[in-house]
């Protein structure tokens, strides 16, 4: 045979067949897999009130915070569940812990500034590692007025599974925790953009 | 749950610690892998650094921009030292900037260095799903199984651990083809990357109880979705690209 009849057999087309051929089979199965994902998508699905019953009570962003009950420098016993429907600063402090210090003035200017609004600071002081004393003559000296409370067994530091000092857990006036910031200092700025948020309602 | 490392007196996050030796592994593992998909390793480390530095530079000044009214009653908090004064999306905007114009300066082949970023990517991604399982965060749903962890106040899906799997597994394909498959077109290592990992986030977002809805869907496995699809696409395309014949 010559090769003008070769090429007349179409057998340098088989490579192209080939070719498109596979193209074929892997846009099919482009297009299967998306329509399985889109199908799963669905089937996801979740009603927004099942989502917050997997979400319920813990020291954690998303969920209600923990209820407990402390004694303030009054002697006075402060339940987290009887402020609700206020934004809540809850701040884990010592008086030895440096951080903790330098954050506290920054923490007071927020607490007057928004107060009126409906915002509370609550510093529960880690007594169990700390002394009552000594908080109390900490608060003395920068004119701290929000609520100190003690955490003299160290139960509520455990509850809200606090491992360094400061964290500082920001509630919302729902009682959800919106973030908790792990070490400090915090500057003003943070302090009072978290508090105009919990005010607001935001990230809800 | 280990969210704070304590060294003697020193007491370290554990998730920030993760994600710094993550990048660190990550960028290593692509700096050797370079050479396999064409891409001049020593360009690797560069692009890094700038891409770090302007990214923090981004997200400080895009989150102060956001927030002027604040921060000019104080504007000595611009350079803050808290890490929650970042915004994530101005960081990677100028990061993305900064790579952009190194990469021109460069003459970058940019299907080459994508190929060339996707082991940092992979290993970011099992840093982040250990950091994760770290601090507690993406937890999974309620659930009875027997392998369910006891987190945050019930026993749930332990999600975290689905994904440290998912994600090791993507990075060993991505591994195993840039060592074997050294003919594959350029940029198909980081789409086939892209592909597969918005393929598991999109099966297991099913099992965590942190997503967020829009219309009852879950926003990650839509997100995931669009993802897989543009991958998909392209992916098709870098196989087969829209040749004219010559006749």
């Amino acid at each position: 045979m010559h090769e003008k009849d070769l090429r007349s057999l179409d057998m340098p087309a088989f490579p192209h067949y080939n070719r498109r051929v596979s193209q074929i089979k892997l846009r099919i199965t482009s297009l299967i897999i998306l329509i399985f994902g889109a199908a799963w998508v669905y089937y996801s699905a979740v009603d927004p009130e099942e989502t917050r019953a997997w979400r319920a009570t813990a020291p954690a962003a998303g969920f209600q915070a923990p209820d407990f009950e402390l004694q303030n420098d009054l002697g006075e016993l402060v339940r987290l569940n009887n402020l609700e429907g206020q934004a809540i600063i809850l701040n884990f402090w010592a008086s030895w812990c440096l951080p903790c210090r330098e954050e506290m003035p920054a923490m007071e200017e927020i607490y007057q500034q928004y107060r009126q609004q409906g915002l509370t600071v609550l510093a529960v002081n880690a007594t169990h590692i700390d002394s009552r004393v000594k908080a109390l003559e900490f608060a003395a000296l920068h004119g701290l007025n929000f609520p100190i409370l003690f955490d003299f067994d160290g139960k509520v530091n455990q509850l809200y599974r606090v491992n360094a000092l400061p964290t500082t857990f920001f509630i919302s006036p729902t009682g959800t925790i919106q973030e908790v910031v792990i070490g400090g200092p915090m500057s003003e700025v943070l302090l009072r953009l978290r508090a105009e948020n919990l005010l607001s309602g935001g990230d809800e | 749950m280990f969210p704070i490392i304590q060294i003697g007196p020193l007491a370290l996050q554990a998730q920030g610690l993760i994600y710094l030796i993550g990048i660190w592994i990550g960028l290593t593992l692509a700096e050797k892998l370079a050479p396999k998909v064409k891409f001049p390793a020593g360009h690797i480390w560069n692009a890094a650094s700038l891409a770090l530095i302007f990214g923090l530079i981004g997200a400080r000044l895009s989150y102060v921009v956001l927030h002027w009214d604040v921060f000019a009653e104080s504007p000595g908090s611009i350079f803050s030292l808290n890490l929650q004064l970042f915004d994530l999306w101005g960081g990677i905007i100028f990061s993305a900037l900064a790579i952009l114009i190194f990469g021109q300066r460069k003459h970058f082949r940019w299907l080459n260095f994508f190929d060339a970023s996707t082991p940092l990517l992979g290993v970011f991604l099992v840093a982040h799903s250990l950091a994760n399982l770290a601090v507690g965060t993406g937890f999974g749903r309620p659930s009875e199984l027997p392998w369910a962890i006891n987190l945050w106040g019930a026993n749930r899906h332990p999600s975290q651990i689905y994904e440290i799997c998912a994600s090791l597994l993507v990075l060993a394909v991505i591994i195993f083809l840039i060592y074997r498959q050294p003919s594959l077109p350029a940029g198909v290592i980081f789409f086939l990357f892209s592909a597969l990992s918005s393929t598991w986030r999109l099966i297991l977002e099913y099992f965590r109880a942190d997503s967020n809805l829009i219309f009852q869907l879950r926003t990650g496995q839509v997100i995931s979705w669009l993802i897989l699809a543009v991958s998909l696409y392209v992916i098709n395309k870098l196989f087969y690209p829209i040749t004219t014949e010559k006749g």
